[in-house]
């Protein structure tokens, strides 16, 4: 049986700031298996700090996220990242000092199996020289791909992404739109973009909208 | 994980050139500095002990002059006797058998006596003599019999009967301050062969080869000696009519009986200890196997002035070395610490992005330290290439340094001796001028350190080196542990 990721009664509150602001209030969402997923919502709207709690970057308040029907508390939020989520950002955040391929090898030693990182770089569309070249050597595209490829090489069932196309003209965008795609049609990973865009929203088989705090199906 | 591990580090090290450089170049500093104060200090270590069993370490029994003085003070207050100057008291002496027993401890290497006795000639004419009252004993024991006798009597004759070991051992010899001007010296086994002043040999026309008849004014007994060498003294103290000879000759002034049994008195008994570090051991040894010292006003005490002077400008090397250890030692943190600590900051992207692949915190110290560690290997390995030359250089420059301030102080009147007294009251300073204070067989070139690395050196530089890096790494470190992917990620860190 294919495991969901649910989110119960979710709220989030930022102290540090100067008056305290609640950016979540009891959401509450099912994602499963094979589908792409949305997030859409104004600047400021908590779209960040929810894919963060999804993603284990951040430790719940209040509320809480399961996979499997287990708490992520309780499986551990690095745990929860080495196996069980990985994240693709606006900035691609890849190693610099890397090549292609050694950015999605780190990727695949934490998931402590052997494979081909070329085979990644290739399901997103890189050429085995483009592999070899120093990530910063490549176009904004090109490094969003090798960010998804490395996502792909976690071989994690959560994949999120956070605004993966904002960066990216709109030919790339559409390429790496259908990558994702693909993540959760063929690989049938639950795929959950964070997006201001329509159409990465006119991709995706369920869209959210995040507004004062609330979380709604579109 | 762990090939992942060293693999970053790796790339990181090879990719980054520039803060591999920086960093390359402080630790081959810092280790160049290091191993050679680690090179010098073992050096030093190994001179020290070289020195310690080499030159041993001497033992002397001789009267306590202070507690004689305190003695002799609480009986004239006392009124149990009255204290006259000038009045001759009988100067504690030790027997040849408690010297011979005392030598007899496993930690003796050597031990050396003199027997001092009186004689006179009846075929000779002894020298006038101008400093011969009470003062014919270097140091001065006007007040006390003459050493050497054997009766309580106050007789003297006209020649003083030194029998030494041999010729090495005569004070003025070893004060530099005798030598031979015909003849030849004689040895420990040189029997009924002695040595007479140029004075001596002038007044009595006397010349090597001939032979001259001494008579002992306590046993009456006669020794003839055959003169093998004339020698002059340039030392105030001398006495000319003093006549050198081994221990044996003296030995047949005494009486058969006395002889026999050891039944005589010995002075300037010194024993030569195997190894200078069981000196303490040695002197708490006789003192409880012979009480009798003490009672008797005899001092057990150890003459370190030679080892000090050879091996105290040395270990001042050695002490010089540490200082420069800890203090690289400490700038070496500082200055890691804060290289790291910037590139950690320059770094917290890849952070955020490990972290959020998973990674440990743990794992990402650890990458930092392998990657420092790993430039260390080559550091510390071209450090190993100069600190050798380095070493020689520093350590001779402060080893020239340190002797010709010792050599300064050493020959400074007035100086206290490093002697030192089992009762901790020495008062002796060194008189102007006397060249005793400093041994004749000591040179500028007896102050030498070998400088040359050992495998443990290099051991011990990798051991604190990489000690000195995890060190470092703690305050970067803390960082690396507060922060999180989120903030990091989000730029907010």
């Amino acid at each position: 049986m294919s495991k969901k990721l649910k989110v119960k009664n979710l709220s989030h509150t930022y102290t540090d700031q100067p008056e305290k602001t609640e950016v979540l209030k009891n959401v509450n969402a099912t994602f499963e298996p094979g589908k792409l997923y949305a997030i859409r919502g104004e600047s400021g709207s908590g779209k960040t700090t929810l894919l963060s709690l999804l993603a284990a970057l951040d430790e719940i308040q209040s509320g809480d996220i399961t996979y499997g029907n287990k708490s992520i508390k309780e499986i551990g939020l690095n745990n929860f990242r080495l196996r069980y989520s990985n994240i693709v950002f606006q900035s691609y955040n890849l190693i610099k000092y890397m090549t292609a391929v050694e950015n999605v090898e780190v990727a695949i030693d934490f998931s402590e199996r052997k494979a081909d990182p070329n085979k990644y770089l290739k399901q997103v569309g890189l050429t085995e020289a483009e592999g070899k070249r120093l990530v910063n050597k490549l176009s904004g595209g090109q490094q969003q791909r090798v960010a998804i490829a490395r996502a792909l090489a976690s071989n994690t069932p959560i994949i999120f992404g956070d605004e993966p196309t904002g960066n990216l003209d709109e030919n790339t965008e559409t390429k790496i739109i259908e990558i994702f795609q693909d993540l959760a049609k063929k690989d049938h990973k639950i795929v959950i973009l964070v997006t201001h865009s329509n159409k990465v929203a006119s991709y995706a088989d369920v869209v959210y909208k995040l507004s004062r705090g609330k979380l709604t199906k579109v | 994980m762990f090939k992942n591990l060293f693999k970053r580090s790796w790339l990181s090290v090879t990719r980054k050139l520039s803060r591999t450089i920086i960093i390359g170049l402080i630790l081959f500093a810092m280790g160049s500095l290091m191993l050679a104060a680690i090179i010098i200090k073992s050096a030093v270590n190994e001179s020290t002990r070289q020195a310690k069993e080499t030159l041993g370490a001497t033992v002397s029994l001789q009267a306590d002059m202070s507690a004689i003085r305190e003695e002799r003070q609480a009986k004239s207050e006392s009124g149990k006797e009255d204290f006259e100057p000038g009045k001759i008291f009988k100067r504690p002496m030790v027997s040849k058998s408690t010297a011979d027993d005392i030598a007899d401890s496993e930690y003796v290497k050597d031990y050396t006596y003199s027997i001092s006795t009186s004689a006179d000639a009846s075929k000779l004419t002894a020298v006038e003599s101008e400093e011969k009252s009470g003062s014919d004993m270097p140091g001065g024991f006007g007040g006390f019999e003459k050493p050497g006798k054997n009766s309580d009597s106050e007789e003297s004759g006209d020649y003083t009967i030194e029998g030494v070991n041999g010729y090495a051992y005569i004070k003025d010899v070893k004060s530099g301050n005798m030598t031979i001007s015909d003849g030849s010296y004689f040895n420990e086994g040189d029997t009924d062969k002695a040595m007479i002043s140029v004075d001596l040999a002038e007044a009595n026309k006397l010349s090597v080869g001939d032979k001259i008849t001494l008579t002992n004014v306590y046993t009456k007994k006669n020794v003839t000696v055959s003169i093998v060498g004339i020698y002059d003294t340039s030392s105030n103290f001398s006495n000319a009519n003093t006549i050198y000879m081994n221990t044996d000759t003296a030995a047949k002034f005494l009486s058969s009986d006395d002889y026999n049994n050891s039944n005589y008195d010995v002075e300037n008994v010194s024993f030569t200890l195997n190894n200078a570090e069981d000196i303490d051991t040695f002197v708490t040894e006789v003192k409880s196997e012979h009480p009798e010292l003490a009672e008797n006003n005899i001092s057990v005490s150890e003459d370190t002035r030679t080892y000090d002077q050879m091996v105290g400008p040395i270990e001042s090397v050695g002490s010089f070395a540490t200082t420069i250890l800890i203090i690289v030692a400490i700038a070496s943190v500082v200055i890691i610490a804060l290289i790291v600590t910037i590139n950690v900051k320059d770094r917290r992207y890849e952070m955020g992005v490990l972290l959020s692949l998973g990674a440990k915190k743990t794992n990402i110290i650890g990458q930092i330290f392998i990657e420092i560690a790993m430039i260390g290997v080559v550091a510390f390995g071209l450090s190993a290439c100069v600190a050798t030359a380095l070493a020689d250089v520093m350590g001779q420059k402060i080893l020239d340094s340190e002797v010709s301030s010792t050599t300064e102080n050493f020959g400074r009147p007035g100086t206290p001796s490093s002697s030192r007294n089992d009762s901790n009251k020495s008062d002796k300073f060194e008189m102007p001028g006397d060249m005793s204070s400093m041994p004749s067989e000591t040179s500028q070139n007896d102050y030498s350190i070998d400088i040359s690395a050992q495998p443990i050196d290099f051991l011990l530089l990798f051991v604190c080196g990489y000690g000195i890096i995890a060190i470092a790494l703690l305050i970067p470190s803390i960082n690396i542990l507060r922060y999180q992917p989120k903030q990091i990620l989000q730029g907010k860190e």
